[in-house]
């Protein structure tokens, strides 16, 4: 089974799916944005900001399934060596670390209005900003790197980088609460309206399904960046 | 026979470093430099003993960090100029064993270095380090460990970069955050609050991201030398 021609094959079917996905996920997204802005009431203590965290908690799972893409595409390069688990790869980086710029940024727009700062020293929030961090040097070392080594040596950075994640994460919940700040809204059955509840699960699978839909995206460019880069060559050695 | 080969290739290491002493030179240079600046920025400043006590977890990490990474590197150019690790691997030695003498010989240079820092700091800052030596010393090389088994594993990657030596703090830093934290927390039980204790959730996580790196190292390494 060749992955690279059931990516890359420009049929009528690949083309309707992708049509049909683009539309599936832009009813999704647009069904989110009423569920959050039109149909939810305020939250009765933080009010309108509270809105944010259907679009903060779904943007964070859909960075860790980007992870996760990394993570195994890095492993299947270094088993295959193939062309396509590479771009992969670099497609999950780069998704991931749009995903986790989201998740920081309406982080730090909840954190101003709740703790009137966009930032505190709280594991969660440190343990995010690692993960973005370790996504940066991700995608320097992929700018920067010896061309002819980049895809080994993103794919042994991308196992490094999805070890660290769960651990992290894990290292959070050994540490005192005394130093937790970071709200455990579904720990703590903080969401008490049922409609709290349905949007937050309309949000994750939105931003899920577009994280799915960006990632498809972007590996079908990388496939006709290579197959541009393979007729350059061709050209040239003719 | 595992033994036997680390301890000839730890052995190759340490006397190639005792012949030309670069790496230890730039450790040890890094470090008093660092130290200096750090104490002279803390008395222009005008800190009270316990503000110096209070930042000083966070400057001797920082010191260890800056020295270590440029010592690291250093290490390597031997091995990457004359593409000696090519020589070693033809030898038929296993690319883990080889990896784990590196990470044995970095960490001799590395807590050298450290040692050497701490006895700058605890001179121009005034910091009594005596009555805790052990169990920091014993945290610095849990944190050098840690250090140790993440750059000697993509030192190789950065120096086959465009950006050779710069590449390796931009990659390895972000991956060291985890221990760095945990090393300046558990300096602060030990100097500020007294609270040090081995079951400490911090060591433990020294602990976890030790054994995971140096995994991760062992099986990784072949990968990024053999190609």
């Amino acid at each position: 089974m060749d992955l690279k021609k059931i990516f890359w094959n420009n049929t009528a079917l690949s083309r309707s799916f992708e049509n049909i996905s683009l539309l599936v996920v832009f009813f999704l997204v647009a069904y989110a944005n009423y569920m959050v802005f039109l149909a939810v009431p305020n939250e009765r203590i933080m009010g309108p900001v509270q809105r944010i965290f259907y679009f903060h908690v779904g943007c964070a799972v859909a960075t860790y399934m980007a992870v996760a893409f990394l993570f195994f595409a890095s492993l299947g390069y270094l088993t295959t060596r193939s062309a396509l688990m590479d771009i992969l790869g670099e497609s999950a980086t780069e998704i991931a670390l749009v995903f986790c710029s989201i998740v920081m940024a309406t982080g730090m727009i909840w954190g101003k209005a709740a703790w009137n700062t966009a930032f505190r020293w709280e594991p969660r929030l440190v343990s995010f900003l690692i993960l973005l961090v370790i996504l940066v040097a991700i995608v320097v070392l992929r700018r920067f790197g010896n061309p002819q080594k980049t895809p080994l040596n993103s794919a042994v950075m991308g196992i490094l980088a999805a070890i660290n994640v769960p651990i992290v994460v894990f290292s959070v919940k050994l540490l005192p609460a005394s130093s937790q700040l970071h709200p455990q809204v579904v720990q703590n059955r903080g969401l008490r309206d049922p409609l709290f509840v349905k949007a937050m699960i309309i949000g994750i699978i939105a931003m899920c399904c577009f994280q799915l839909i960006l990632l498809w995206i972007r590996v079908r460019l990388g496939l006709a960046e290579s197959q541009l880069d393979e007729l350059e060559t061709e050209k040239l050695v003719n | 026979m595992i033994w036997r080969s680390i301890i000839t290739l730890f052995s190759k290491d340490i006397s190639i470093e005792l012949r030309t002493r670069e790496t230890l030179s730039v450790q040890a240079t890094m470090s008093l430099i660092l130290g200096v600046i750090c104490s002279i920025g803390a008395h222009s400043a005008m800190l009270s003993p316990s503000e110096i006590l209070t930042v000083f977890p966070i400057l001797i990490w920082f010191t260890f960090l800056f020295s270590s990474a440029l010592a690291v590197a250093k290490g390597f150019e031997y091995e990457k100029d004359n593409d000696a690790i090519t020589g070693i691997i033809l030898t038929g030695v296993d690319p883990s064993l080889i990896y784990l003498s590196k990470v044995t010989a970095t960490l001799f240079t590395t807590i050298l270095g450290h040692i050497l820092a701490l006895i700058v700091f605890s001179l121009l800052l005034n910091i009594g380090i005596l009555p805790y030596i052990v169990p920091f010393l014993a945290v610095s090389i849990l944190c050098a460990i840690g250090y140790c088994s993440i750059s000697c594993l993509l030192t190789p990657v950065a120096l086959s970069s465009r950006l050779r030596g710069a590449m390796l703090p931009l990659i390895s830093l972000p991956l060291m955050f985890p221990i760095l934290f945990s090393a300046v927390e558990t300096t602060i039980e030990i100097f500020i609050d007294h609270t040090f204790s081995w079951s400490s959730v911090w060591v433990s996580i020294l602990l976890i991201f030790d054994v995971i790196y140096l995994t991760a190292g062992i099986n990784l390494f072949e990968k990024v030398v053999k190609e």
